[in-house]
C-alpha cells in the first residue's frame, strides 16, 4: 500500500488494541487514548512506524491499548529508554506517555535532561496531581493544602510547574491541554509530533477516584488568550502569570534536534571484542 | 470549558443526514466503550443498560441511511461532520461515569445527551437557509423530544421511584408479537393494567413514551414514599409492557 493510501485508509479505530483498558470509569486517561489514535489517524501514520514508549502508572498503560509498538518500561525512565530508541532509529515515531508521578518525580531528573537534549520525540505526561495506581499518595503536582490521611494537613510542598521546567531545560515545543476536549488534544498531539526536536504536552487528565474535586476541571479550563510564540522570553512571562489552566500551545522553538551519528556504522565487532580477549 | 460543539456547515438536506448520522455513530461508539468500561469493572446491569442504548442509537442510525437513500451518509459523514469544539453532541460524557453508578445515572447521562443533541438540531433549524431542509430539520428536531428524550426521561424517573426493585429497562422499539396467542394470553394482565388507569395505545415508541410518562407521574404523585405500594404497581407495568410487546429486562 503507497503512504497515499495508508493515510486514506487510517482511522482512529486502526490504532486500537483488542485489550481492554482498565482504567476507572470516568478517567481522562479514556479520552487521551482516544486523542492518541485521533492524532495518528490525522497524521496517517502507519501504526508499524509509531512506537509508544510508557514508565509505570495508571497512564503508562497506554502502550497496550494501541497497536503500534509499544514498551512498558521501568518507573520514571521512560525517557531513557525512547531516547536510545530514536538515537538508533531516527525514521520511527517515538511517542512517549507517563504520568506526574512516573514523570515528574521518579523520573524527574531524565525529564529535565530530555529536555535539554532535544531528541525529535513527543512526551505527553498526563496529568492528575496524585498517584492514583497506588492508591492517592500527593505527586509532584499535588497542591501544597492537599490533606488526606495519606498526607495530615496537607503536603506543605510547593507544586513542580513542568511547563515552567520545561521552558527552561529547553524543550522545543511546549503545550497544555485537557483530557475533556479530545478533539483539541488530538490536534495539539499531532502538532506535537510534527515539531522537530523534543515536544513537551501536559495533558491534565482527571482521576476520578482519588481526585474526584477534579471533575470540576472541565469549568476551569479555558484557551489561551494568545496564540503560540518562539521566544522564550515572552513564553517565560505568559508562565508567571499562568493559572494552571491555560490551554493549547504555548512555544514552538527552532532548535536542531539532537540527533548523533549512529546506526550505521563500519565499525567491525570482531575488532572491537579484540580489546576484551583474556 | 463550553463542550458545545461548533456547528458544522449545513448546506442541503444529505448534509443534514450526514450530520444526523454521524452523532448517532458516535453516540454508538461512546455507549460501547462506556459498556465495556462496565464489563471490565464487572457491573453486568450497566452494561446491559449501555450495549441496549449503542443498540437503540444504532437503529436510528440505520433510520436516518434508510431515509438519506442513495446518498452515502457513511462515506460523507467524517468529512462533513466534523465538529469544531468538543465532542459530537449526543455522546456521552465519559468523564461523568464512576464506580458507583447505577442504571438510573446512565440513563441521566444519556437525558442529557439526547437535550445536548436537540439543542444541537434546534440551533440548526434557526441557522437553516434551504426550506426544504428547514421543515426536514423541524422534524428531526420534533422527532427527538417525543421518542428518545421522553423515552429515557420516563426510564429515569421509573427507575429512581423503583429502587430496589428489579431494573426497568424499556426497549424504545417495541417488538410485534410474533402471534396473536401471546397477546391473548397476556389479556388478563392488559384488564389488571387498565384497571389501574394506564390505557392508550402503546405500539408506538412515542404513545408509550406518554404512557410510561404517566406511570411516572402516578409513582411520583400517588405513591411516593410508599415503597410497597410501588412495588404493587410494578408488576402491572410489566405485564401492561409484555403486552405491547415491549422488552423488559430483569422482569
Amino acid at each position: 500500500m503507497s503512504s497515499v493510501e495508508t493515510r486514506l485508509a487510517t482511522k482512529p479505530a486502526d490504532y486500537k488494541s483488542d485489550v481492554k483498558p482498565i482504567w476507572c470509569p470516568g478517567c481522562g486517561d479514556y479520552h487521551v487514548l482516544m486523542s492518541f489514535t485521533r492524532a495518528f489517524a490525522q497524521l496517517g501514520l502507519p501504526p508499524e512506524q509509531i512506537v509508544v514508549v510508557s514508565g509505570i502508572g495508571c497512564s503508562s498503560r497506554i502502550p497496550a491499548y494501541t497497536n503500534c509498538y509499544g514498551f512498558h518500561g521501568v518507573h520514571g525512565r521512560s525517557l531513557a529508554i525512547a531516547a536510545g530508541l530514536k538515537v538508533t532509529r531516527p525514521d520511527l515515531t517515538v511517542v512517549v506517555a507517563s504520568g506526574d508521578g512516573d514523570g515528574y518525580s521518579i523520573g524527574g531528573n531524565h525529564f529535565l535532561h530530555a529536555c535539554r537534549r532535544n531528541i525529535d520525540m513527543t512526551y505527553v505526561v498526563m496529568d492528575n496531581h496524585i498517584y492514583g495506581m497506588t492508591k492517592g499518595q500527593p505527586s509532584p503536582t499535588t497542591e501544597p493544602e492537599f490533606d488526606t490521611a495519606l498526607s495530615p494537613g496537607g503536603t506543605g510542598v510547593r507544586p513542580f510547574h513542568p511547563l515552567v521546567v520545561a521552558l527552561a531545560s529547553g524543550a522545543n515545543f511546549i503545550a497544555r491541554c485537557f483530557s475533556g476536549e479530545p478533539n483539541e488534544t488530538a490536534d495539539v498531539l499531532a502538532e506535537a509530533i510534527k515539531h522537530p526536536g523534543f515536544s513537551f504536552v501536559e495533558i491534565l487528565s482527571p482521576c476520578v477516584t482519588f481526585r474526584p474535586d477534579e471533575k470540576a476541571w472541565k469549568e476551569q479550563v479555558h484557551p489561551a488568550s494568545v496564540g503560540p510564540t518562539a521566544d522564550q522570553g515572552k513564553a517565560a512571562r505568559r508562565l508567571m502569570s499562568d493559572d494552571g489552566f491555560n490551554i493549547g500551545i504555548l512555544y514552538r522553538g527552532n532548535r536542531t534536534p539532537f540527533q548523533p551519528a549512529v546506526g550505521a556504522s563500519d565499525t567491525d565487532l570482531s575488532q572491537l571484542e579484540k580489546g576484551f580477549e583474556l | 470549558m463550553n463542550k458545545t460543539p461548533g456547528t458544522p456547515k449545513v448546506a442541503s438536506l444529505n448534509d443534514l443526514l450526514t450530520v444526523a448520522y454521524q452523532i448517532e455513530i458516535d453516540a454508538v461508539e461512546r455507549y460501547n466503550l462506556l459498556a465495556d468500561q462496565m464489563e471490565t469493572h464487572n457491573n453486568p446491569e450497566l452494561v446491559k443498560v449501555f450495549r441496549d442504548l449503542a443498540r437503540a442509537e444504532g437503529i436510528h442510525g440505520e433510520e436516518i441511511r434508510r431515509l438519506a437513500g442513495d446518498f452515502d451518509v457513511v462515506t460523507r459523514a467524517r468529512q462533513i461532520a466534523n465538529f469544531e469544539r468538543g465532542e459530537s453532541p449526543e455522546e456521552a460524557e465519559l468523564g461523568s461515569a464512576h464506580y458507583m453508578m447505577t442504571p438510573w445515572h446512565a440513563l441521566q447521562l444519556s437525558l442529557a445527551g439526547e437535550k445536548r443533541a436537540l439543542a444541537y438540531f434546534t440551533s440548526i433549524v434557526e441557522t437553516a437557509k434551504i426550506r426544504r431542509s428547514r421543515r426536514w430539520r423541524r422534524s428531526l428536531s420534533r422527532k427527538r423530544p417525543s421518542t428518545s428524550i421522553s423515552y429515557i426521561d420516563c426510564c429515569a424517573a421509573i427507575r429512581s421511584r423503583a429502587l430496589p426493585g428489579p431494573m426497568i429497562w424499556i426497549h424504545p422499539y417495541p417488538r410485534n408479537s410474533a402471534s396473536g396467542s401471546t397477546s391473548h394470553r397476556l389479556l388478563p394482565q392488559r384488564k389488571r393494567a387498565r384497571s389501574i388507569g394506564l390505557v392508550a395505545p402503546i405500539y408506538h415508541p412515542h404513545g408509550f413514551a406518554l404512557r410510561a410518562r404517566q406511570l411516572a407521574r402516578r409513582l411520583d404523585g400517588n405513591m411516593a414514599g410508599d415503597a410497597d405500594q410501588r412495588f404493587d404497581v410494578l408488576p402491572y407495568f410489566f405485564g401492561f409492557a409484555a403486552a405491547a410487546g415491549i422488552r423488559i429486562a430483569g422482569a
